[in-house]
């Protein structure tokens, strides 16, 4: 492959995961593929490197949530371009995120995970109407839901939903619950 | 059924059942003896003679099998880092303040990055389906069929909605102001709208309706519509407010049933 052929495809690379095209974020591997040719992972891992210098890079999850094995994986796994390290304060700030959703979703996430992965629709309610009203409470769910943070099971029960599997550290986000002192602010 | 066959029975549905409960988590996996469960039904492989009895076998052997997968999902979840006492993380939950719940989330995200904009393909795909479109005046016979009509009421309208004078009128919008300050100060100030004038029936809904618009238009109360969901909320005024805007809530039967179960709303 030549340079200014490599060049096109890293160009076309970048515009096919940054460009929203579904209603939901992402491309498939095999979407790329037919736009990048069988070299398709090795485009990727070259934009991954350009995306690194400014703080983004290109993250890959499958169905079942976890990164992909085999090529085979690749082909039928979701490809995002995620921030490269977590928000500053600032940067929450401008996006719109308020603190009391983010400690929200904190709760249903880990109250979640704690359960073995899904919850009753009930439980959730009654854990965030502890400390907001419950119509915000639900106003809150509903957007979680609309987002991919939170989805629903079998016989209806909440699960993580695929947006906290692509964008959070599940594991990174129960150590530092665990690790945080209560009764103090930082 | 002689005492035996029926005994066999008993036994082999007792084994289902608890099989049923530990895949359906009602209760620890662990609790199930199944290499006990096996032996017993090991012994009575050669006294069953019904097609019943052998069908029932096969189902409890398929149960216990299903019992030992979910000990090992058991065991392989326990044994994972993911594994947390559920009482503990509660305890974390609801001592910690927002900010440092908020802090965690931060300091394990990283947010998906899109953009959202025009392509020359979506710009193509427009221009030909402006090209495509027929007039306005083609289409307006089609388009008059789905308008939606709208008029004034008369008194006698405001009769069947239960409003006979004006000085009755005025007591009803009194009470129903009372009614949503009572509620907004149970819910932190603001009541989803279609949770306050939701009724048992479709008059009342509209009567409640019809009471909220002239709180609004009188500034004792306000709507504050969500741009993304749509949801409003309505939000008892002390005073008016000096920037007023008009907005405009069909509400028809269908949008009712819809939106509306025994009185309370679902979305």
């Amino acid at each position: 492959m030549s340079e200014a052929e490599l060049r096109a495809k890293l160009k076309r690379a970048a515009h096919m995961l940054f460009f929203r095209i579904h209603s939901k974020p992402g491309v498939k591997g095999w979407e790329l593929k037919k736009g990048l040719g069988k070299n398709y992972i090795q485009v990727i891992e070259l934009l991954n490197k350009e995306l690194e210098k400014i703080g983004l890079k290109v993250r890959v999850i499958s169905q079942e949530g976890e990164e992909p094995k085999d090529e085979q994986g690749f082909l039928y796994s979701s490809f995002f371009i995620t921030f490269k390290d977590p928000p500053d304060w600032p940067e929450i700030r401008g996006s719109g995120w308020r603190i009391d959703e983010m400690a929200a979703l904190t709760a249903c996430l880990s109250l979640i995970l704690s359960r073995g992965g899904k919850i009753k629709r009930k439980e959730i309610d009654e854990l965030l109407e502890r400390k907001i009203p419950s119509w915000r409470a639900r106003a809150m769910i509903e957007r979680f839901f609309r987002m991919g943070y939170l989805s629903l099971g079998e016989e209806d029960e909440v699960i993580i939903g695929w947006r906290s599997r692509v964008e959070i550290d599940l594991q990174k986000l129960m150590t530092l619950l665990l690790g945080k002192e209560t009764g103090r602010t930082e | 059924m002689s005492s035996k066959l029926k005994k066999r029975r008993e036994i082999l549905l007792r084994i289902l059942d608890l099989c049923e409960k530990a895949v359906k988590e009602e209760m620890d996996p662990f609790q199930v003896d199944v290499v006990q469960l096996f032996g017993k039904l090991r012994e009575l492989l050669p006294e069953l003679e019904t097609d019943e009895e052998l069908y029932l076998d096969l189902e409890a052997v398929l149960g216990l099998t299903s019992v030992i997968l979910k000990q090992d999902e058991w065991i392989r979840y326990r044994s994972s880092l993911m594994f947390l006492d559920p009482l503990l993380v509660l305890l974390k939950i609801e001592k910690l303040e927002d900010k440092d719940l908020a802090d965690v989330l931060r300091r394990s995200w990283r947010p998906i990055v899109e953009a959202r904009g025009i392509s020359p393909l979506f710009l193509e795909r427009a221009l030909e389906y402006w090209r495509s479109l027929p007039a306005l005046d083609e289409r307006k016979i089609e388009l008059g069929a789905e308008e939606e009509q709208t008029g004034s009421l008369t008194m006698s309208d405001l009769e069947s909605l239960g409003f006979a004078s004006e000085e009755e009128f005025l007591s009803f919008l009194r009470s129903e102001e009372e009614r949503l300050r009572r509620e907004a100060d149970k819910r932190g100030g603001e009541v989803p709208y279609w949770e306050f004038i939701g009724a048992e029936t479709f008059e009342e809904t509209i009567r409640r309706a019809y009471l909220v618009s002239f709180l609004c238009s009188y500034g004792r109360a306000t709507i504050r519509k969500d741009p993304i969901s749509g949801e409003m909320w309505l939000i008892p005024l002390e005073k008016p407010m000096e920037n007023k805007v008009s907005l405009a809530i069909p509400i028809d039967e269908e949008m009712w049933r819809k939106r509306n179960v025994g009185g309370r709303t679902e979305g």
